[in-house]
């Protein structure tokens, strides 16, 4: 008992050890993880993506295919993610260099925001990409709840895909905010493939 | 009344120990990395140059604030354990650094979705719920923080105040 009391000092500190490195280790699994390039488990590099269908906020609905010509960018966001609101603001300073190359990206909310409703997507995407809304490179729109299953079902934020005219993935990855320069190199190599 | 003088004092006396002045050094430091990860939101990068140059004034602050608070609440409570007369567990210091902790970890991040994923919730789960965790914890994270900070800042005024009170004796020999 007395050992017991004398040693909370040294809990105290295995405890705040232990949430440090238990941190840690879990950024630093999600790094190597993105690094083998496995988002998702069922889609990889070199498949074809999903024909999936999604949403506009008239109400109106498209698919992938929709864009068959077009080297597309599907970008699954929360609106509650700051996170994502930065990588808007990135994006409205860089898009000439995806409109260069006939880039086209559709930002979608994942299903309901992923059970947290926030700011509807259009709203969010003019609010901290006000330009490059205007100028139609980012197209806002809404998952359905198959598209989130299908490219996110994992759940996380903020993570891309970028898809050849014919429908191949060609690059993926995640946070926008973090990894635009590597998406754009990765633009500039696959360019008309 | 808050006494300040007695806060002071009872920081002063535990760094003038050069070893607790060392736990408190590697242990803000520590506190202050994390935290800017965590604040730099849906950072599934950990990214080190991201750290030393690209944080924003907010994450700044408040990672800096958050992490000298909470080292010094925790290196105050060790030297108060480590005296036979001051061994009384400071509940509020364990919920302070807890609350202090907790919130920001579960936001905007893969831990929560990896969570669910290895508690075995299916994928349909995952995504109806993940933003139900994480959600409430983006949208109101500033205050999250200051509630963080204002619990640790009352850890340290309670344990500093005991240690002023106290002073230097009762150090256990083992």
């Amino acid at each position: 008992m007395v050992n017991a009391v004398l040693s909370k000092g040294k809990i105290i500190m295995a405890i705040f050890v232990i949430v440090i490195v238990a941190v840690i280790a879990l950024y630093a699994s999600q790094k190597i993880y993105l690094a083998k390039g496995e988002l998702n488990k069922n889609l990889t590099i070199g498949d074809y993506a999903p024909d999936s269908t999604f949403f506009f906020a008239n109400g109106s609905e498209a698919n992938l295919s929709s864009y068959k010509g077009h080297e597309v960018l599907l970008w699954f966001v929360a609106t509650w993610c700051s996170g994502c609101a930065q990588g808007n603001e990135l994006l409205n300073s860089s898009y000439k260099e995806f409109s260069e190359h006939g880039v086209k990206i559709v930002e979608l909310e994942l299903y309901r925001d992923l059970g947290y409703s926030a700011e509807n997507i259009e709203n969010f995407v003019q609010d901290f990409a006000p330009e490059a809304y205007q100028k139609n490179v980012v197209i806002p729109a809404y998952a359905s709840y198959n598209m989130t299953l299908a490219y996110d079902s994992q759940g996380y934020l903020d993570i891309y895909y970028l898809i050849s005219p014919n429908g191949k993935i060609l690059y993926e990855n995640g946070p926008l905010e973090a990894t635009l320069p590597e998406l754009l190199s990765e633009i500039n190599r696959t360019v008309g493939i | 009344m808050v006494n300040m003088f007695k806060t002071i004092e009872g920081i002063n006396i535990v760094l003038s120990n050069k070893k607790y002045v060392a736990t408190f050094a590697v242990m803000a430091t520590t506190a202050f990395i994390v935290y800017s990860i965590l604040l730099e939101s849906s950072s599934l990068n950990l990214s080190a140059q991201k750290i030393a140059f690209g944080l924003d004034t907010y994450a700044l602050i408040a990672s800096t604030a958050l992490g000298l608070m909470l080292s010094l609440s925790i290196v105050l409570n060790i030297f108060a354990f480590s005296r036979s007369n001051m061994r009384h567990v400071d509940k509020a210091s364990i919920g302070a650094v807890i609350t202090s902790i907790a919130p920001l970890t579960l936001c905007c991040s893969t831990i929560i979705p990896s969570i669910l994923a290895a508690a075995g919730i299916g994928a349909s789960t995952v995504i109806s719920t993940a933003g139900i965790i994480e959600g409430p914890l983006a949208e109101y994270e500033p205050v999250l923080i200051g509630i963080s900070f204002v619990l640790l800042a009352l850890s340290v005024y309670i344990t500093s105040t005991k240690i002023a009170k106290n002073g230097e004796c009762c150090v256990i020999k083992r």
